[in-house]
Formats: C-alpha cells, structure tokens, sequence
C-alpha cells in the first residue's frame, strides 16, 4: 500500500479520461434542485416589464465555452422569451464569434428583428478602462455598431439607453475571468446602481458569495448553476430541451469527476499513514 | 453650474441628538455639496485623505530610523535558496510575471520584484527567463532585468531574448511557458503577479519537472492551485509587503505599516457595525445603522 | 527630464482621474450640468483604449525580432518558429482582409475572402460578397467585375456567410483553448492526490473541507449524504469562505490603494527603473 504514495500520475489522468468519456457517452444526470442564486437569476430576468433594455456582455473566450456557452444561450432564450430588448457587448477580443454565433441561431426563432429588438455592439478593448466608458456613455464608447456599421442614433434601442446606462434595467455578465463580473460591480452597479446578475466559472465562483445578494441580485456558478437554470428556463421552449439534456450529461460527469478526486484523496492519505506506521516500527 | 432650486433644499435639523436627525442632517448637506462634489463619494475621499495622512506619517516615522518590524515569510526568504539551487545545478532561472497587465498593481509589484532577482541571478551568474503575456509587460519586463544586472555591477549578464513576449492570449501564454520548462527545464519558478486559470498548469507542471517553486499572488481564486502545487506561496497583502521585506527601504516598509494601521480601524468598524446592526433588528423607523450604511456602505 | 516626463504624466494623468471620480453627478432637474472633469476623464480613457490596442504592434514586433533571429541561427527548434510566424501572419491578414472586404481589388478579394452564397425566394443561388444590409435590401458585389447590386430583401430566402476568419477560429483555435483549460481537469486530479495530505491539523481542515464542499456540490454527493453535505457547503461557502475571502479582499484592496496612491502622487518610481 505504501508503493500507492508513488504512484505514476499517468494511471490517474488516465482514470480521469475514461471516467469523462465514459460517462459523456452514456450517461445522464437526474434533474438538480435551483440553489437559491440560480433561482434569483432566473426570477431577476422573469420579472423585468416587457420591452425593458438588457446589456448583455459575452466576457469570456473558448476555454470556458463548455461552462458557458449554455448560461448565455439559455439566457439570450429567456430574455427573448420574455420580448426584452438586448444590447450585446464583448469585453474579452475571442468573444464575439460566440455572441453573433448565438444570436444568429436564436434570435429568428423569436422573430426578433436586427436594430428594433437587439443590437450587436462587439468586442471593446481596454479591459476594466473599457467598463468604465461604457458606464459614462454607450454612445462614447461605440460610435456605431458592429453589423451594419450605423451610427448610434440610428437605432431606437441604442438611444433608450442614454447617459450613465440610465435606460438600462439589467446587466447581464457571462464571464469567465478578468475583466468581467468583478469589475462590472464596481464599474456598472456601484457607479451608476445598474442591477446584475452574472454566469460564472467554476473557479470564480467563490468570489462571487461577498456580493451576493446584495450588489449582485443573483448568479450561475459553473456548470451546476446552468444546469439548474435551464431546469427552470426550458420548460415550454423546445430548443432549450437539447440544451438542458446536455448540461445534465456535463453534470453526470462532474459528479463522478468529484467522487474520483476524492477516492485519490482517500488513497493518498490511507497509504501516507501507512507509510508513517511503517517507518515507526 | 447653477443651482436653480435652493429653495427646494432640505432644511437642517435643530438637533443631531437621534439616527431620524442625523440622517436628516446628511440629506442637507449632501444636497447643498452635490454641485461640488458627488455626497456619497465623500467618505471614500475622506478614507483616502486618512490612509494617505497615515502613509505619509509612517514614511517619516521610518525614515527617522525607528525600527518598524516586519514578519518573516518563508516565501522570500526561499527565494535565495531557489536561486541558489538553479545555480549550483546548471540552470535558468523562470520569472513568471503574471499574466495581466501593466496597469494591474501586482504587474506592477512584479516589476519591482524581478529587479531584484535579476540582482540576484546577475550576482550568481545564473541566466533569467522572463516570458510575458503583453508587450508593455515585456517592455517594462527588460528594463527591470536590465537595472537588475547593473544593480549586481553585471550589465553584460544582461540577455535580451532571454525576455520573451510569447502571446497575448491566455491559453497559448500558458503553453509557451510549459514548452520553456520542457526544453529548457529551469531549476526555478517564481511566479509573481496575477494569475488566472492558467495557474495550476504552470505550478503542475513546474512541480512534474522538478523545479523549486514559489509563488506570489493577491488573487485568490488561484492561492489554492499555488498552495498545492508550490513550495512556497505569498498570499493576498503579504505580497505588497514583498518589495519592503526585500529592500527594507523605509518609505515602502512605513506604507506597510500604515496599511496595517487602516486594518485594525477597519476592524474596530466592523465591530462598530456589527453591533449597530444587531441594535436595528427590532428598531422601527431610522436607526444609527443606516446612518452607519449610508456613511460607509 | 527623461525621468522626470514620464513621472509627471503619471501624476497629472492620475489626479485628473482621481478628480473626475468624485466629480458633481450631472443632475437635469437640479440645473448641474456634465463638468469639464467628465469630459477630461472620457478622453482619457479613449487614450488609454488606443494605447492598449497599440501595444500588440510592440508585441508582432518582439515575437518577429526573437524568433526571426532564432529561425536564422538554426535553433533545433526553428521549424515551430516558422509554424508560429506563418500562422500569425496568416491570420493577420486574413482578418485584415475580411474586415475591408470592400475596399479590396477583385484579386485580392477572391484569394482571401470567400464568397457568400444567397438562395433566392425563385430558387436560384448568387455567389458573391455581401458588403451591407440596408434597408432596402442587399449590397453585393458579384460576377468577374466584382459590380454592386442591391438584392431586395423580399427576394432573399438565405444566406450562407462562409468566413475563412471563423472557420479558423471554430476549427482551430477553439478547439486548441479548450484542450489546454481541459487540461485542469488532469491536474487537478493530480494536485489534489499529491497535496492532500493530513500533514498536520491545518492541512487535515483543508481536506476534509475540500472533500465536502465537492461531495455538496453535486446532487450525488448529497443523495449518499441525505442532504448534509450540501448544508455543510452551503454553511461553510457562506460564513467562513465569505469571511475569508472579504478578509483577503479587504487587505488586498489596501496594498492596492497603498502603490496606486504612491504611483499617482509620483512617489513609487522603481517601475521606471530608478
């Protein structure tokens, strides 16, 4: 049992790797109860008044597409299922493809029609600099948008939002790192009172728990948020069905994924004591 | 800027003698100061009026020679020993300088740190990697090497390419530094600044070639990745506390301890409100915690 | 002054900022109009927006100079200095391309851009370059000549955008950021076999709190629990990691207020090597 205290990583990556293809292949997970963050995201969306403006922000790159990528389809569903108006920002330059990609699929299927009920503004560099304009003045900040490339007073949607992002009722962050929801809050929420909620990575979860509830009204951590808010989202709305199954299979794997850590954790400290009792006599 | 309705203004209370009165009170002042000044950015400006009172008198307190100690962490002073190691075996030196920018205060900091280690790697004639994620890092990145070397009297230890701009973008930053550490297998890693996911790849696979590793970071979604997988690892305020520990210059060790100084007011505020909070669960109406909130919510 | 430029930059920048931030909120009812400090605090931060994107042409030219020298010397290595000087350049242009699609000659336009193909309402397909969508309908450029019609949008059944820009993005570089986050996934599996181990009481806290907070994360763990291990993570994420975390956050936050205020006052210098 001692010899387990060496043991080569390779048989560990390689239980990892059958573990996630195996269960990703045949497996799904059972429906999850909504944490209360997840809920508060869904009812801050649910409730906003027909025809309210959502700034919906894409802060996040390929890398974390498979945490996501579902929190901002689902999203995007609900917020035109709920005949928002939305306004699409990217703060992180690998970001957009995923943006147009999602509201080119989605969009039709609510009939939302391009410069009335949304609006594709694209990528802002400057990080946490780049919030902060947007914050000040919209219009400062993108001049025109990014499909047409028409000047911003052409469109309606863009001029409700006016200055200080007063016409906005809700920003909505789907981020994975710097810059993102950590630097919304006090760029947005703080500054000019813009209520957000925010889809996160696993890892960034914890950061979220010191704002919540009060500056961030509710939030999705990693894949279980989006699981459990797609649970509360899909229903009535087919194409999210697909969605909401694939979630539910990622989850399957993270469950196992947890267990398997844990029994390596186990293992490792039953053949370091083992060890040590070994040494002692 | 003209104030058309100071007739309208809220008038003042004749007395600040309950919570009702003294919210009173500051509905009237922050509506006279609004044309000035933003009423409820004006604690901010107060604490940082405070803060740098308190850093200006802790440089001069320090720069009179009065001993201000700071406690030993193990990090640094492992940090010798890790060059030390790369030394004695043959091999570079890997600086990791987060991955963030240069407007971002602990890219900063790192600038000030890899001075001083490429002081040390001059002095021991050990050669320095410094990969970076953004030009500007790169640029600073060079300068801070190069005054390194010429601290140690060596400025021809000074090599150019030994500073490398890899890529803007998280992931291929990420692996260009693990293809540094395959091919060129450094004996040591530091790695000082901001951190993102990327951070266990790097420590991880640092720890599978053998390396001395020491880590320093305020971001705390990462400390957990470095802790695991580094020798040693700087957290939160300890690291600010890094170039003063290193230099002992008196002007960074007084702002050291007037940080420490703001924290133990913190707390006393903290406390402050934890009982005014506690007082207002049953009150009605106006209570001294909201005059609390509003002041230093 | 070469020292002295850059520190009163730094100085004149940071107050200007720092003013703008306590600067009078513009209040309509009130009369009190947007300040020249707003104004000031905008171009400021449209300056710093161009800087940033500037600096990458400081970043193309480091990693041309390096590997370029590399690729001369016949480092062992150079063949995946090529692979990575091409693939930038390649991409460069390629982006370049398909963002002035319109301004580029017929040549030029066909070899790098591909063509979108629109299927009409009577069943017939055009291929050619959309250059915009107005009102009315359709701008393309199509045939040898590359001419411009309008193509009302009433005719327009669908339109395929192929782009070579997106097809590397979803193709290659997607796929490739993916595959190093995934790798995480191995590592922490590895870590965590390697670091938990119960050391000491401090280290022996941290992995039963660890094996926790997992088992309460997911609707397994707490099925075999019945419930507890989620309540144990709830408790332990909302009142000890909370506090930590505020703690950390707290004491961080002054270090950063401690360098940005001594950087701004012109007081810290050491990043410009003196």
């Amino acid at each position: 049992m001692a010899g387990t205290l060496d043991i080569d990583r390779r048989w560990i990556y390689l239980a990892m790797a059958l573990l996630v293809v195996g269960l990703y292949a045949f497996g799904m997970s059972r429906p999850l109860a909504p944490a209360p963050e997840s809920q508060r995201y869904f009812d801050t969306i649910e409730k906003l008044p027909e025809g309210s403006i959502v700034l919906f922000s894409a802060d996040f790159d390929p890398a974390s597409a498979a945490e996501l990528k579902p929190m901002f389809h689902a999203s995007l569903h609900h917020m035109f299922r709920r005949n928002l108006r939305v306004v699409s920002v990217c703060t992180w330059p690998a970001a957009p493809p995923f943006a147009r990609a999602a509201f080119r699929e989605i969009a039709p299927q609510y009939g939302k029609v391009y410069g009335r009920d949304w609006v594709e503004l694209g990528f802002l560099a400057g990080d946490d600099v780049a919030l902060g304009q947007i914050g000040q003045s919209l219009r400062s900040a993108y001049p025109q948008d990014k499909v047409n490339k028409a000047p911003y007073d052409d469109f309606p949607l863009l001029r409700d939002v006016g200055d200080s992002c007063r016409g906005i009722a809700l920003l909505v962050t789907i981020s994975a790192g710097f810059p993102g929801i950590l630097e919304w809050i006090p760029q947005l929420t703080s500054r000019y009172g813009v209520p957000v909620v925010a889809g996160t990575t696993a890892v960034q979860t914890p950061s979220l728990y010191p704002y919540y509830p009060e500056q961030l009204l509710g939030f999705l951590g990693a894949i279980t948020g989006a699981t459990e808010y797609l649970q509360l989202v899909a229903p009535g709305t087919p194409a999210m069905a697909g969605l909401r199954d694939e979630c539910q299979r990622r989850m399957l794997v993270q469950e196992w994924s947890h267990v398997l850590i844990i029994g390596l954790i186990v293992l490792g400290n039953v053949a370091y004591f083992a060890s040590r009792r070994r040494r002692a006599a | 800027m003209i104030d058309l309705q100071a007739a309208a203004s809220p008038p003042w209370p004749e007395t600040l003698d309950s919570a009702a009165a003294a919210w009173q009170w500051m509905d009237a002042a922050s509506w006279r100061l609004a044309p000035w000044v933003q009423p409820e950015k004006i604690p901010t400006l107060v604490a940082i009026l405070v803060f740098a009172w308190f850093m200006f008198a802790s440089q001069r307190k320090a720069k009179r020679g009065v001993e201000i100690p700071i406690r030993r962490l193990a990090g640094l002073d492992a940090l010798d020993e890790a060059i030390g190691r790369a030394t004695e075996m043959g091999r570079p030196v890997l600086y990791v300088p987060g991955t963030d920018e240069i407007k971002e205060i602990q890219t900063i900091y790192s600038m000030m740190i890899l001075r001083h280690v490429a002081r040390k790697t001059a002095e021991y004639g050990t050669p320095i990697i410094v990969p970076t994620k953004n030009a500007v890092v790169m640029a600073f990145a060079e300068e801070a090497v190069r005054q390194g070397c010429a601290d140690a009297g060596r400025p021809d230890a000074f090599v150019a390419d030994n500073i490398r701009y890899l890529s803007d973008e998280q992931f291929a930053y990420c692996a260009g530094i693990a293809g540094i550490m395959y091919r060129e297998k450094p004996a040591a890693n530091i790695y000082m600044g901001m951190f993102y996911a990327e951070a266990l790849i790097l420590a991880e696979t640092g720890f599978l070639h053998g390396a001395i590793q020491v880590a320093g970071t305020s971001r705390i979604e990462q400390l957990p990745a470095f802790v695991a997988a580094c020798d040693y690892t700087i957290m939160g305020e300890e690291y600010f506390a890094v170039t003063a520990y290193l230099t002992r210059e008196p002007s960074l060790v007084g702002t050291i301890r007037a940080g420490d100084v703001v924290k133990v007011a913190a707390i006393v505020l903290f406390v402050i409100g934890t009982w005014l909070a506690t007082g207002a669960q049953e009150a009605a109406g106006r209570t001294w915690f909201d005059v609390y909130q509003r002041v230093f919510g | 002054m070469k020292r002295e430029i850059p520190i009163l930059l730094t100085v004149i920048c940071g107050l200007l900022v720092t003013v703008a931030f306590f600067a009078p909120a513009p209040d309509d009812a009130r009369g009190i109009h947007p300040t020249v400090w707003q104004a000031i605090n905008s171009e400021l931060l449209a300056w710093a927006t161009v800087l940033v994107a500037v600096a990458f042409l400081l970043g193309i030219a480091n990693v041309v100079r390096i590997n370029l020298r590399q690729v001369a010397a016949r480092h062992p290595d150079r063949w995946y200095k090529v692979v990575l000087l091409v693939s930038m350049f390649a991409f460069l242009v390629i982006g370049l391309a398909e963002m002035h699609e319109s301004d580029l000659p017929a040549p030029l336009l066909r070899m790098l851009v591909p063509a979108d193909r629109i299927t009409l309402q009577s069943g017939g397909e055009i291929e050619g370059w959309i250059m915009e969508s107005t009102p009315v309908g359709l701008r393309v450029r199509e045939g040898e000549a590359l001419e411009e019609r309008v193509i009302p949008h009433a005719e327009v059944a669908s339109i395929v955008e192929p782009s070579l820009k997106l097809w590397i993005y979803f193709k290659i570089f997607a796929p490739l950021q993916a595959t190093m986050f995934a790798l995480l996934a191995f590592y922490v599996a590895s870590a965590t076999f390697r670091a938990f181990r119960a050391r000491s009481l401090e280290a022996t806290l941290l992995l039963v709190a660890g094996a926790v907070v997992m088992l309460g994360q997911v609707s397994l763990g707490n099925e075999w629990t019945g419930g507890v291990a989620g309540e144990v993570k709830d408790f332990l994420m909302n009142n000890f990691v909370k506090a930590a975390e505020r703690a950390i956050v707290i004491g961080a936050s002054f270090g950063v207020l401690a360098t940005g205020l001594r950087i701004v006052l012109g007081l810290e210098r050491s990043y410009l090597s003196e």
